[in-house]
């Protein structure tokens, strides 16, 4: 059995030491703060985007690779890996699929598999930190893609955002539109369903949107059943830390990560953003 | 008994369907008379629903129907009834009221004419089918008094009692048991009164009997305003006495019913210090003609309803004595050929069915105003309709992606018709129903059985207060089926506490507070909880009762009768005395009640 590469986005918001550490090679997108533009993760990180965020007097705006970036990073690959599993932000969000689908067509390999994850940031994570360890473990070709189908039918994500206007603006509000225009103060519960940003619910008061965020993932996760965690933070590591502590010791935890909103995710959905997400463990992987 | 004191009087051995019509009308003729009566019964010393007046509609809705049915057979009148009374149910007592006729219809089907032992099993299926109707019966209401008045028409019917005996035998019954309401129900006693909705049914019958007695209380010169055409005709039966249960609705009659006299539903409030009602009563009755008038309040509101041709000239009357606000002036004819229309195609539909309360059989009434323009649109999977009254609550639910509200609450209760056509008009495969009020949770429960709605699914999240309904509405999830939605939002709505600031509007007393007209009083979850003359001072101990240490949001909506300066004031000092808490001020534009807060 031959190697297996794995590729993904800025947007899955995986952070760089562990990319590097599991091998995954990430194809940045593009920031842009009026004709400044800057690589994500490459030219700018987490902390350094939301700094320019809050002293930006024009909205930043996001694009994606070109299928070129996608090209030269599969043709360098080719010439080591027997097969590329390429796993990216749901084409209801970006065009970064589009991209790599005319990058993959261009090459004209039938090594390059493009999987529409249908979904982003830590979701997006979560899907490929199950091929990563996958593709460790040493499975096969099948194997690998079974786990991933199993991540993407089996994901649970929920987020919050101080305002939804970000995502308006931005034209990534989904099916949560039905939350605009409240004129009470309400904060909103969203997730990320067939590809799109969905509305949950909404509650009163900021600090009742984490308890009733547990509240929904005890009901949505079996008593005991053993899980993979992502929590992110916008710009707020002490409540991310608080989050994922808190998680872990209510649920059967495997492995957890904590990761930092990127400029890309960040753009869309604007400061105050905070997120968790999970999955049951593979029995492949077990 | 009562039977053997009108032994040398004809015996009315059966009754048909022109008979029917005839009692029913002059029952709702002698309701109308004393619709007030049933009003002032109101327990709680709030600005309540007016049970005889919701009532009243409900019959009244009832008789419209009956009246259009050319057939003499007791079982289709009886049906028509029915169907009227569903569609024009109003408040708790007038949906409760539309089920017993729903079951006296069910026992009539298909007769031509009833005897006294029919007519007794049909109350007796009526009672049965209105306690199936009510989720969690309560005895020493409405609904002890049907059974017991249904029990004594049985005893009467088996010692061979004519239909007048075993009415009259039923109609005692009724009274004892209403007399005895006190002793079942403590609220009552409490406040020193008997069920007004018991009070109103009895009220009816009342009327029902002595149109078949031809007693001279309930010849027309002696009936109010607004006269059913079936009271002239149980006048000129009294003639013929032994035919009297049977005569039909002359031509003459039926006309005189479409003639409206006072033509201008005039309709408002005055708002004013030193308020009497009495004497605005006297001032308008005496500055125009009119009739339905319906003139009540306090020192510092009083409403004012009266049929008239001269609205002009009331509201320049009461001017005098104070602000006028929330005017609201019909012309009647109009109203009139509305509900014509309306109620022409759903009777047809109802028909069909067989049963007006119908499975979806009575077809779906469409191509009918709203409902007709909102289906040229694709309708979506799930709409919301929400009830509340002020033009602040209005737009904060619709923000919350309410589709229709419906304007109403506890003093304007809107009929079951009401909820039906906005459940239509939300465009809306599967309608969510909020009825954000204790006295609408029964109407809408009923929206699913006008037969016009029979191609929507319509479900209730059973809200007791628009703050309740608030909170509904922030679970509700588009993406979710109907039944999903209902079961979160109907838990999310229980988790939230409402507190009701409003004015008494008599002396009374409950849960041992001593309370003056005109007192400032502070409900929590329905609860008298504080009393007072400030504002200021009610709130904080209403806050004060409400309040626990896991809660985290306050919400204080301001009605119409106070200023944003002052709500803003009052919540200031509240936020003070609970550093704790997320306050927020929201202009809800409630009539009647200052505040309302929500306590999450």
């Amino acid at each position: 059995m031959g190697r297996i590469a794995l590729v993904t986005d800025s947007t899955s918001d995986i952070r760089k030491s562990v990319a590097q550490d599991k091998g995954i090679i990430i194809i940045p997108l593009t920031v842009h703060f009026g004709d400044e533009s800057y690589l994500d993760g490459v030219e700018i990180d987490s902390k350094e985007f939301f700094r320019k965020l809050r002293a930006a007097s024009v909205m930043p705006k996001t694009s994606q690779p070109s299928p070129a970036d996608f090209i030269r990073v599969y043709e360098s690959l080719l010439t080591d890996y027997d097969h590329i599993f390429s796993i990216h932000i749901s084409t209801k969000m970006s065009g970064t699929l589009q991209s790599a689908s005319i990058a993959a067509n261009t090459i004209g390999s039938s090594k390059i598999e493009v999987i529409d994850s249908e979904n982003v940031s830590l979701g997006l994570g979560l899907i490929v930190m199950a091929a990563a360890e996958a593709i460790d473990k040493g499975l096969s070709v099948e194997d690998i893609r079974k786990v991933v189908e199993h991540a993407k039918a089996n994901y649970g994500l929920y987020f919050t955002l101080d305002t939804l206007e970000y995502l308006q603006k931005n034209g990534r509000i989904g099916k949560a539109t039905a939350f605009i225009g409240s004129l009470l103060s309400v904060k909103p519960i969203l997730t990320v369903r067939n590809g799109e940003i969905d509305a949950v619910e909404r509650v009163r008061g900021a600090s009742r949107v984490y308890p009733r965020i547990l509240e929904l993932m005890h009901e949505a996760i079996p008593e005991g059943q053993e899980i993979d965690l992502i929590v992110l933070h916008a710009d707020d590591e002490p409540r991310g830390e608080q989050w994922l502590a808190d998680v872990k010791s209510r649920f059967n935890v495997r492995n957890s990560w904590l990761v930092e909103c990127g400029p890309i995710v960040g753009t869309h959905a604007g400061p105050g953003t905070m997120s968790v997400a999970w999955r049951p463990v593979s029995e492949l992987l077990k | 008994m009562a039977g053997e004191e009108r032994s040398q009087q004809a015996r009315v051995e059966v009754m048909d369907g022109s008979g029917l019509k005839t009692a029913f009308a002059s029952g709702v003729a002698w309701l109308g008379n004393n619709k007030s009566l049933v009003d002032s019964l109101n327990v709680f010393p709030v600005p309540d629903g007016d049970t005889g007046t919701n009532m009243y509609l409900t019959v009244s809705s009832a008789l419209k129907e009956a009246q259009k049915s050319n057939s003499n057979d007791i079982g289709v009148v009886a049906d028509a009834i029915s169907l009227g009374a569903l569609m024009g149910a109003r408040g708790n007592s007038g949906v409760i009221f539309s089920q017993l006729m729903r079951g006296f219809a069910k026992r009539l089907q298909g007769m031509k004419t009833a005897g006294p032992t029919d007519i007794a099993a049909a109350f007796v299926e009526a009672a049965n089918m209105a306690y199936k109707a009510v989720i969690k019966p309560v005895e020493g209401t409405i609904l002890t008094v049907a059974r017991m008045t249904a029990r004594g028409c049985v005893q009467a019917g088996r010692q061979h009692a004519d239909v007048v005996g075993v009415l009259e035998e039923g109609l005692r019954q009724g009274q004892i048991t209403l007399e005895r309401t006190p002793e079942m129900l403590p609220t009552l006693k409490e406040a020193g009164v008997v069920d007004a909705g018991g009070k109103g049914f009895l009220i009816f019958l009342e009327g029902f009997v002595g149109a078949l007695k031809g007693e001279p209380a309930f010849e027309p010169g002696e009936l109010p305003q607004e006269r059913p055409a079936g009271v002239a005709a149980a006048a000129a039966a009294s003639s013929a006495p032994a035919a009297r249960a049977s005569v039909a609705v002359t031509p003459e009659a039926r006309s005189a019913r479409e003639h409206i006299e006072f033509k201008y539903c005039t309709e408002f409030i005055v708002k004013g210090a030193h308020l009497d009602p009495d004497a605005i009563k006297a001032a308008v009755l005496g500055a125009v003609e009119g009739d339905s008038a319906l003139i009540v309040g306090n020192s510092q509101a009083v409403k004012v309803h009266i049929h008239t041709n001269s609205p002009g000239k009331v509201l320049e009357t009461c001017l005098v004595y104070g602000s006028l606000h929330e005017i609201d002036i019909n012309n009647m004819e109009d109203q009139h050929e509305e509900f014509e229309a309306k109620a022409g195609s759903a009777a047809e539909a109802g028909v069909v069915g067989g049963d007006p309360a119908g499975d979806g059989s009575g077809s779906s009434g469409a191509g009918q105003g709203t409902a007709a323009e909102a289906q040229e649109r694709p309708r979506k999977p799930l709409g919301v309709v929400a009830v509340a009254a002020g033009d602040g609550f209005g737009e904060i639910l619709r923000s919350l992606g309410v589709d229709v509200v419906v304007t109403g609450g506890q003093t304007m209760n809107p009929s079951i018709q009401d909820i039906a056509e906005a459940a239509k008009a939300a465009n809306a495969d599967n309608v969510i129903v909020l009825p954000n009020n204790s006295n609408v949770l029964l109407t809408a429960g009923k929206a699913s059985e006008v037969p016009d709605t029979s191609d929507i699914r319509i479900g209730v999240v059973p809200t007791k207060t628009v703050p309740q309904g608030v909170a509904a509405l922030l679970a509700l999830n588009p993406s979710l089926s109907m039944e999903e939605n209902i079961e979160r939002m109907t838990e999310v709505a229980g988790k939230v506490k409402t507190g009701e600031v409003t004015y008494a509007v008599r002396d009374s007393s409950f849960n041992g507070w001593v309370i003056k007209e005109g007192d400032t009083i502070g409900l929590f979850d329905g609860d008298l909880r504080a009393v007072g003359e400030s504002r200021h001072q009610v709130v904080e101990e209403l806050m004060a009762a409400m309040y626990s240490e896991n809660d985290e949001v306050a919400t204080v909506f301001y009605g119409a009768d106070v200023t944003e300066e002052e709500a803003n004031d009052i919540v200031a000092r509240l936020q003070e005395a609970y550093p704790n808490l997320e306050f927020e001020v929201c202009y809800g534009g409630q009539p009647l009640y200052y505040y309302l807060i929500s306590l999450e």
